[in-house]
């Protein structure tokens, strides 16, 4: 079983950064600079987003949820299914601030890879940004739904990860725990047996 | 690069800019305050964008009574302004508690802790009188 990396290398990536606070576009960008980032891209908006992503490629997109005008739902949702390929399978980690219920749903249904919510630490970020790069979810292409697999709990924590509750288990396989079952004891589990009634 | 350096280097990056961040934090609770003076018409609006970009800004520093405080208020600012039941009083009482939580260098503390808590009642009581 693949175990969490304890060395990242992101000096070859170019990560887009979309908040329309000024401030808090700036703390997020020293994080990402923190994390070894070669190449950022910063916008107030996302249509300026919008605007960019149709120009040039970018391997991970940061957005903020809440923002005037085209906020980071619209956004994701229009990179899924409006945008060209590949950049429609860009990940995008979409940062909540405000994280009622219904809007981690909201950013969920509009095909973010992933959402983190405040208040944030650099530690869970790299996590997330780690976990992308291992990422085995299938892209689905429906009519209500296009994005990243939405179906996690089915395939468990990524691989290395302990899961939170007690019955997940990763998805991928791992060693045995028990030992196989030997071919009478299946054979006893399949046949028609008379049985008094 | 080790991980455990690069969470070290950003949070380093975000130390440095902490007392920046707060001038801005005391600016926006300052514009907080003198909305909850003049008390305008149809600022719901405004009111949560302020307290919205509070809880953005707040949410990546390590100051969590000062984030409880304003998360309260754009939680009440949310549900005040969809159950059409605005209430001034409400909006300066979480005005007063994040100019005194930014006072006091957003430290923590039992009388802040209560403090929290008699926001969150607030913030109960704006949308559920009774």
């Amino acid at each position: 079983m693949s175990k969490t990396p304890d060395k990242i290398n992101l000096a070859h990536s170019t990560v887009l950064l979309v908040d329309d606070q000024p401030t808090s576009l700036d703390l997020l960008s020293s994080i990402v600079q923190g994390f070894g980032v070669r190449e950022q891209l910063k916008c107030p908006s996302a249509k300026d987003a919008v605007e960019l992503v149709q120009r040039r490629s970018v391997d991970l997109i940061l957005i903020d949820c809440a923002m005037p005008e085209m906020d980071g739902y619209d956004f994701v949702r229009w990179l899924r299914r409006e945008a060209s390929e590949p950049i429609r399978f860009t990940p995008v980690i979409m940062i909540l601030g405000h994280a009622a219920r219904a809007l981690v749903a909201k950013g969920r249904d509009c095909g973010a890879s992933f959402i983190v919510a405040k208040p944030l630490t650099p530690a869970v970020l790299l996590k997330r940004i780690i976990w992308l790069g291992g990422e085995t979810r299938q892209f689905v292409e429906v009519e209500n739904y296009v994005g990243p697999d939405r179906r996690v709990r089915n395939y468990g924590p990524p691989p290395g990860e302990e899961g939170r509750r007690q019955t997940d288990l990763s998805g991928e396989l791992g060693e045995a725990v028990e030992a196989n079952m030997d071919q009478d004891d299946i054979d006893m589990l399949l046949k028609p047996m008379k049985v008094a009634l | 690069m080790p991980i455990a350096d690069a969470v070290a280097r950003a949070e380093e990056g975000l130390g440095e800019q902490r007392g920046r961040t707060l001038l801005v934090l005391q600016d926006k609770v300052d514009a907080l305050n003198r909305l909850c003076a003049d008390r305008p018409a149809g600022a719901d609006g405004e009111v949560y964008a302020l307290a919205s970009a509070l809880v953005d800004m707040s949410g990546f520093m390590e100051i969590p009574p000062f984030y409880a405080a304003a998360y309260s208020l754009c939680d009440a600012a949310h549900r005040m302004a969809a159950a059409d039941a605005w209430s001034w009083p409400e909006v300066q009482v979480h005005a007063r508690a994040l100019s005194l939580i930014l006072a006091n260098d957003c430290q923590g503390g039992e009388a802040v802790d209560q403090m929290l808590a008699g926001l969150r009642a607030v913030a109960e009581q704006a949308v559920h009188p009774g």
